[in-house]
């Protein structure tokens, strides 16, 4: 079964802001400047936007989450745009719960224009730390044994997966060095000056073993924002069309725990990538590259397992050998991801997407694309009811 | 508000509410229990107000063995809770009642080379972080 609205929506406009480890410009400005850059991309202007979506949670234990401070949600962009006929702000799912939200508005014929942005913000000293003294919640079980962060979260699930599979975790340092060497092709990717290689990588800090300083992204400021339309709109405007061939949610029931599990990850993210691929019309051969989802690179091995690119626990081996380099078999995370991009939690990827459909990636540009015009964008772990988009070219 | 045990480990303070305080009674008495659905017969925890299984509404608290078996581990060794000293170790471990029936355990003292998935542990029950007594679990 294919889905009716494949390719009917475009991703007309995408824009950056600047891309800041530690800053004092408030994140607004970076909306502000993102939104300015993704209208321009494609030759609009703020007066015809009339629908705006985001999911603009700060993602860390504690974060204030206030407007202008640490997010910028639909309320603080509602000032900048005259007439909007439609918003959604969503409450978990990372951006591709936005961007498939905003395909439905326009499919729907509930607005023209829509500015979907991922705002995100490095807060000043240690990043998440946990201060509170006491737990409340599922966190009482968890907390007073000093498991409080994502990355223990994360670091607990990864060991179950080297035990279970008698996995060599040394093998992951394919994805950080593979990530870093693209992200020296990105002008914005905040590494890009920075070479990364594997004895570097070895030689990197544990921050929560299994998982080392390379293996975690880099937390920065800065906002990425696109602009949807209906793709026959999108063929006025200045750029070549890419168009959404689907887009699917994470709804699989988690297993009940105070923490996250391999189910979580690999069995969960399975339906995502049915989803996509059946909505599509498409199969893992037609997809020329895959922009995944890598705030921890774990996450990345999961949904590479859960799309099926390789079989459950033959990830870290599927990284080896080139075969996620630009011109390997599945050139993955072109841009750097954000190991080496920067946190933007699945909004460089989306961007990476659109620049490589259109063949404007540069000196990144994928060259099996032209044969394969089709990428695969799996945001989010699963666990954190991620979702995707696959992307293809309006030829 | 934080805790000391003798280990100078300073702890985050639980805050029992309706549905956990059973927990950390029995806790206090030297029992483990875990909630357990009367219709269905499964346990889940962290505790829900209806089975996560049936949607059962009557899941009294039952005391389980406290043995289980270590499913996972992480060494921390970067500061994320600034009142504990790093490195430190947190556990996972499965309760021999039921296949995926998880409980978080801090593994302080525990050297990496020393754990296997699957190795059993049994609980303690420590008393010297303050007003209340954690259960923890050892090999």
């Amino acid at each position: 079964m294919t889905w009716d609205g494949t390719g009917r929506v475009a991703v007309a406009g995408i824009g950056f802001s600047a891309v800041e480890r530690r800053t004092t410009t408030p994140i607004g400005r970076f909306a502000l400047d993102a939104a300015a850059a993704a209208l321009a991309d494609c030759g609009l202007d703020a007066a015809d936007v009339d629908g705006l979506a985001t999911y603009p949670t700060a993602p860390f234990v504690g974060a204030p989450n206030r407007e202008g401070e640490d997010v910028v949600g639909v309320e603080y962009l509602l000032g900048t745009v005259r007439d909007v006929r439609w918003y959604a702000q969503a409450a978990e799912g990372m951006i591709t719960a936005s961007l498939r939200d905003a395909v439905n508005a326009l499919l729907a014929g509930a607005c023209r224009y829509v500015l979907v942005w991922r705002a995100m913000y490095a807060p000043p000293g240690t990043y998440g730390q946990h201060r509170a003294g006491t737990a409340t919640g599922d966190a009482q079980f968890s907390a007073p044994y000093g498991c409080v962060s994502p990355i223990q979260w994360h670091a607990l699930a990864f060991r179950a997966y080297l035990e279970r599979h008698a996995a060599d975790r040394e093998k992951l340092a394919a994805l950080a060095v593979n990530s870093r060497a693209n992200a020296a092709l990105h002008p914005h990717a905040v590494f890009r000056d920075r070479p990364l290689t594997a004895s570097d990588y070895r030689e990197s800090r544990t921050i929560s073993d299994p998982l080392r300083l390379h293996d975690c992204d880099v937390p920065v400021t800065a906002c990425v924002a696109a602009v949807l339309t209906t793709t026959e709109r999108a063929r006025d405007l200045r750029q070549p069309v890419v168009t959404v061939a689907s887009a699917a949610h994470q709804a699989t029931p988690r297993p009940h725990a105070v923490h996250y599990t391999l189910q979580d990850h690999v069995e969960a993210g399975a339906p995502v990538v049915r989803h996509l691929l059946e909505d599509a019309g498409l199969g893992l051969a037609d997809l020329g590259a895959a922009q995944l989802y890598d705030g921890f690179a774990p996450s990345t091995l999961y949904w590479l397992e859960a799309a099926g690119f390789c079989g459950r626990g033959e990830a870290l081996d599927f990284l080896q050998e080139g075969r996620i380099a630009r011109d390997g078999a599945l050139p993955l995370n072109t841009f750097g991801g954000s190991l080496s991009q920067g946190r933007l939690h699945g909004m460089g990827h989306v961007a990476e997407a659109v620049e490589q459909l259109r063949g404007t990636a540069g000196d990144r540009q994928v060259r099996g694309l032209a044969d394969r015009p089709h990428v695969l964008v799996l945001d989010g772990s699963p666990m954190l009811r991620g979702g995707g988009l696959i992307l293809g070219s309006d030829r | 508000m934080s805790g000391s045990d003798g280990s100078g480990a300073t702890r985050v303070v639980p805050v029992p509410d309706d549905l956990s305080r059973e927990f950390w009674t029995a806790a206090a008495q030297g029992r483990l229990v875990v909630r357990r659905c009367a219709d269905c017969g499964t346990f889940h925890h962290p505790p829900r107000p209806l089975c996560p299984s049936c949607r059962g509404a009557d899941c009294p608290f039952t005391e389980v063995s406290g043995r289980a078996r270590l499913h996972s581990w992480t060494r921390t060794e970067h500061s994320v809770l600034p009142a504990l000293a790093v490195p430190y170790v947190c556990l996972v471990v499965e309760l021999v009642e039921q296949e995926g029936l998880y409980l978080v355990s801090d593994g302080i003292g525990l050297e990496l080379g020393e754990l296997r998935q699957g190795m059993a542990m049994h609980v303690v029950f420590d008393a010297s972080a303050g007003e209340l007594t954690l259960p923890r679990f050892v090999p």
